[in-house]
């Protein structure tokens, strides 16, 4: 029967996966090439797969010139990841335990499961959401306005219901019979038990943090208050506001600031955390996306 | 999905007293509190505010105490009538079309994927194809600038070494439609794939081998067996989406085209349309309208799909 599985590889189907895998990995590397490749080059003869007179005097400018407001807006972003985490993973596994229990043990369970899934379906609207964000629950131009307006994911949601459903019943049932509480039960032995689906869910809310621009874009105008993705974002904006400018405020700004090679470094900054977390959460993503694909 | 026939109703027991109830299982009644009030105050409560429509908004009167106007908000509507309908045809087909395409783009990489017997390979491609979407919209403006830009992009590199005349990218909107659907699908291949590939590796495999003996190919096998199979959780995931053609976030539009007033023809959407009337200039009226009809809209998709999915499987029915 073994044999069976050595089936001949599909050239055609390594070939489609192979180009696909390229094409989503080449536009990353083309801006890590271009942000360690020096400014005139690349204004001279444009970007390129490898890097024209490679140098870090970018990303030395850059830490030098913009470093506080650098380390200001991961400052920013990393508060807000640690709080967001911890806020909405409380909020998420109350809820998910509630609706993983058993009709005969709660019986709301169900009402609650459909209650949480209706939100993805039906929705406001922004116009709405957004009076009020700001008017009613001051959430405006304070740390709190990135985070606290994400407690609940209901999908990552599904995937912790998922992952207590998976406990087997006779634990739960053992631990009653020696008396257990239903609050012991749920620290000592539900949460333990769950800690695949924990920990996927954890990873994916704090990339959600990480990458959300949404929330800023919207309720935060201060400079203090900017993630690491406005940051990036204005940076954008500002030099293409210049770049549409007369030609001699472009000639003007490439020689002040090495305006396309210092994007691309702030680029790389971004995606740096991402790049550092991704090979070790790969297994957990997989596994998660495809646990809570399918409707809890 | 199991315990879902496990849950006879005998076993629920008959309610005696609310008190006693609540009693017995107050730990259960307090537990999901947290998740219940941020439902309410981040779901629920901006459902209800969709009041706004009917209203003449002002900050002071705020969202239930301004001036009760009916109707009247289409009238401005009427008169951005040309925006608005801009935004809605872009709206569409931006995200029907991404849709449609990412959709045929996920499940034939899925069905690649599970055709190569290279562990090694298919784990690497796997991951690097799951990169995109963990990186935001911004980032991705960003690395399209390479490609883009007009002087140093690669793609203008590339067609004047072929001896083509350079494209403006950045003030040609007929260009933004395929760009915006593209890179859409280029973002959620990798996560979209792993949905159906998940799907895939559970399906029976002596279903394979009986056919493998029976002598057929492999695209046999892919037509007959595989696509078959995956049917229901293409049609699901397909209906799933579509309910949500309407709604969309600016992130996108925002990272790639910086809202950049050139392109707007193409790439000015329902949630841009918003974004820069309510909140940019604070003209409630015509973002009032187009929400009404958003969300009128969006309520007649989802019941219709919903209505489609029960009849094509009622387990999947959303209500």
């Amino acid at each position: 029967m073994k044999k069976g599985h050595k089936k001949k590889e599909s050239l055609v189907c390594i070939l489609i996966v192979g180009i696909m895998a390229f094409l989503c990995f080449i536009p990353l590397w083309i801006t890590f090439a271009a942000s360690i490749s020096n400014e005139t080059a690349i204004v001279k003869e444009g970007f390129s797969l490898l890097p024209r007179d490679p140098t870090l005097e970018t990303y030395r400018y850059i830490l030098a010139d913009k470093g506080k407001m650098i380390i200001r807006a991961f400052g920013v972003s990393f508060a807000v990841i640690f709080a967001g985490t911890v806020y909405s993973l409380f909020i998420m596994t109350t809820f998910a335990y509630t609706i993983a229990q058993k009709k005969s043990v709660f019986r709301f369970s169900g009402v609650l499961s459909f209650f949480a899934w209706f939100t993805t379906v039906f929705s406001g609207g922004i116009l709405p959401w957004y009076i009020l964000m700001t008017r009613y629950y001051g959430l405006q131009n304070n740390l709190f306005a990135l985070f606290v307006p994400y407690g609940m994911n209901v999908f990552y949601m599904f995937v912790l219901k998922n992952s207590f459903k998976a406990i087997p019943e006779e634990l739960i049932e053992a631990a009653k019979i020696d008396g257990a509480s239903n609050m012991k039960i749920f620290v000592s032995i539900a949460l333990p038990l769950a800690k695949v689906g924990l920990v996927t869910v954890t990873l994916f809310m704090s990339l959600q943090y990480w990458n959300d621009f949404h929330l800023s874009l919207y309720l935060i105008t201060k400079t203090d208050l900017y993630t690491v993705q406005k940051l990036l974002y204005n940076m954008m904006a500002n030099i293409s506001a210049l770049l549409s400018g007369t030609k001699s405020i472009v000639a003007a700004s490439s020689i002040t600031i090495p305006s396309n090679t210092a994007r691309m470094v702030m680029t790389m900054l971004t995606v740096l955390p991402v790049v550092t977390l991704f090979p070790f959460a790969q297994k957990y993503f997989v596994k998660g996306i495809t646990v809570g694909a399918i409707k809890g | 999905m199991k315990n879902k026939e496990k849950r006879a109703p005998a076993e629920i027991k008959p309610l005696r007293s609310i008190r006693q109830e609540i009693k017995n299982n107050l730990f259960f009644y307090l537990l999901p509190l947290p998740g219940i009030i941020f439902l309410i105050l981040f779901n629920y409560a901006p459902m209800a505010g969709l009041y706004i429509v009917f209203e003449k908004y002002t900050y002071q009167g705020g969202l239930f105490g301004s001036e009760f106007v009916g109707l009247k908000n289409f009238e401005f509507f009427f008169k951005s009538i040309d925006s608005a309908l801009r935004a809605t045809r872009n709206t569409i087909i931006i995200n029907g079309f991404s849709i449609l395409l990412g959709t045929a783009a996920n499940v034939a990489i899925a069905i690649a994927i599970n055709e190569i017997r290279n562990k090694w390979f298919r784990k690497v491609t796997q991951s690097v194809m799951l990169f995109p979407h963990f990186i935001s919209w911004i980032v991705v403006g960003m690395i399209s600038l390479t490609l883009f830009d007009e002087k140093k992009g690669l793609f203008n590199q590339f067609i004047q070494m072929l001896g083509g005349e350079a494209v403006n990218w950045y003030s040609n909107p007929s260009l933004w439609w395929p760009i915006l659907i593209l890179t859409s699908v280029w973002k959620g291949v990798g996560y979209g794939s792993l949905i159906y590939f998940g799907a895939l590796t559970g399906f029976d495999q002596s279903l394979y081998e009986a056919a493998e003996i029976d002598g057929a190919n492999r695209w046999q096998r892919i037509r007959r067996i595989t696509i078959p199979l995956l049917k229901p959780t293409i049609i699901l995931m397909f209906l799933l989406n579509i309910g949500g053609i309407l709604f969309g976030s600016v992130d996108q539009i925002m990272g790639m085209t910086n809202l950049n007033p050139l392109l707007f023809e193409t790439t000015d959407t329902i949630a841009t349309f918003v974004y820069r009337s309510a909140i940019l200039n604070g003209q409630f009226e015509s973002a009032s309208a187009i929400t009404l009809y958003q969300s009128i809209f969006g309520f007649i998709l989802v019941m219709t799909v919903n209505k489609l999915v029960k009849k094509f499987d009622p387990d999947y029915a959303l209500f």
